[in-house]
């Protein structure tokens, strides 16, 4: 099956976010400064700039902020602790490159095996479902026509209420444009010790900062007592993508579509 | 699933809804070399009865194309046509056509046998509810009509997961499947033999300890 724009996007979100997130091993550690940070007030994730310009940086933040201190590290591995003991969450998520844009909004269970919710791509929607390592997808004639399904099963596929089946033999590169397991896996593995920078924004909020060779992604954490994972964007290879989390009291139940409404999808 | 898989024997349970259920589904997951084998009794267990089918519904097929509502739709396999009991107009009917659709069973490659489990369960499904149609024992008619039940919902959970049974919603309505079979079944054998001439019982593998 051939990769087509339509599902290059967002698998453009789920990769960037998480090698941003998994390659920060090689981050010194922190160092600590007194130095305070410069900041502007924002919780928004979306980038308040084309991602075209290097200089733009999401959560309203400007300037390199301030060298972490201990204290920081301290606040950034509770706030991880906190997601990383979440019952669920909401994820809203947008991604900007040069090849276009994307929003997607997801529940999902706290150990990310679990999700539902819909991706808008320009002029599309896609309504996604996932558990036990199987992924149901629900999309227009044009996007599985855009995605490589043959012609008559991207007709039917397209139908209302249809959903395509990625059965969990179905390699994941074929199903990782969905991915939100890989996402909360990366956000599991970041190293709260790789934060270099931070900046205190005016309405408490705090986010991290963390370079690597080609990629920097920033954690924004709640102005909470007890400090949450409120945010996570990351820009590389001139994409930038960013994410709200908010947390939820249970995992969400996800409904399994119909059996007469599922096609499988073509092993590739 | 593993109280009516494992355990003691079980000569005298069994027919086409374990020989489909457990059979295929562990089989399949478990990626053995040997599938389903529905025991050589299977095919030789062409009772009266089972012309008895034939005669009451010598048409009595499904095709597999019509009800696998989630094969691949560019990829037409397994065009051979399964017996469907459910299209036999009485009991007796609907056992000598399970007869006859374990001996198909027997035949199919293992590989044909996974790929139309689907298929198979859904039968199953149709069977059971159609004796509970057709059935004049109408105490009986519960416990087919649960089986049926158990058997759609373990056959649409196959076709939801994309032709997989290696889930927990899909093992797990197997399981209860199993479970209803051998609670309804079991105790049926002897009258089934009695009233239809068909020993279901010899329909399934023996399984010892």
């Amino acid at each position: 099956m051939r990769m087509t724009k339509a599902r290059a996007l967002p698998l453009l979100l789920i990769s960037v976010l998480a090698l941003s997130a998994c390659s920060a091993d090689g981050q010194d550690g922190p160092t600590p400064s007194a130095s305070p940070s410069a900041s502007a007030p924002s919780t928004s994730p979306e980038p308040s700039e084309s991602p075209e310009t290097e200089d733009a940086k999401p959560f309203g933040i400007q300037g390199d902020g301030a060298e972490i201190t201990a204290d920081g590290t301290a606040r950034l591995a509770a706030a991880k602790e906190s997601f990383e003991s979440a019952a669920g969450f909401t994820l809203q998520g947008s991604a900007e490159s040069s090849g276009g844009a994307l929003s997607w909004e997801m529940t999902a269970s706290g150990d990310g095996s679990d999700w539902t919710g819909t991706v808008y791509l320009p002029q599309q929607e896609l309504r996604v479902r996932h558990t036990e390592a199987t992924t149901w997808v629900s999309a227009s004639e044009e996007y599985w026509t855009l995605f490589g399904l043959p012609e008559e099963l991207a007709k039917r596929a397209g139908e209302p209420d249809q959903f395509v089946v990625f059965p969990r033999d179905v390699p994941v590169a074929t199903v990782s444009f969905v991915d939100v397991s890989t996402l909360v896996q990366a956000i599991k593995m970041l190293d709260p010790a790789t934060a270099s920078h931070t900046h205190d924004a005016a309405d408490g909020t705090v986010v991290f900062t963390v370079e690597a060779a080609d990629q920097t992604t920033w954690l924004q954490t709640s102005a909470n007592p007890t400090p949450r994972l409120e945010g996570l964007a990351s820009r590389a290879a001139g994409s930038l993508n960013a994410v709200v989390i908010t947390y939820l009291d249970s995992a969400p139940t996800i409904e399994l579509p119909s059996s007469d409404r599922v096609i499988i999808a073509p092993k590739p | 699933m593993n109280e009516t898989h494992g355990g003691r024997a079980r000569t005298g349970l069994g027919a086409i809804a374990l020989a489909l259920t457990l059979g295929f589904t562990l089989a399949g997951c478990t990626q053995a070399t040997t599938t389903a084998k529905p025991s050589p009794s299977a095919s030789a267990s062409a009772s009266p009865s089972s012309s008895a089918s034939t005669e009451a519904e010598p048409d009595a097929t499904a095709d597999p194309e019509s009800t696998a509502t989630a094969e691949p739709g560019e990829v037409k396999q397994n065009t051979d046509k399964l017996v469907d009991p459910s299209k036999a107009a009485d009991v007796c009917g609907v056992f000598g056509a399970l007869s006859d659709l374990n001996a198909q069973i027997a035949a199919l490659s293992p590989e044909s046998a996974q790929t139309r489990f689907g298929d198979l369960l859904r039968l199953t499904g149709a069977t059971f509810a159609r004796l509970a149609e057709v059935d004049d024992v109408t105490e009986l008619r519960a416990g087919w009509q649960k089986v049926g039940e158990s058997a759609t919902k373990a056959g649409d959970s196959f076709t939801v997961f994309g032709g997989e049974a290696m889930n927990a919603t899909t093992l797990e309505a197997l399981g209860q499947l199993s479970i209803d079979y051998e609670e309804v079944v079991g105790p049926q054998l002897e009258n089934v033999q009695k009233r239809c001439g068909v020993d279901v019982g010899s329909l399934t593998p023996v399984e010892k300890e």
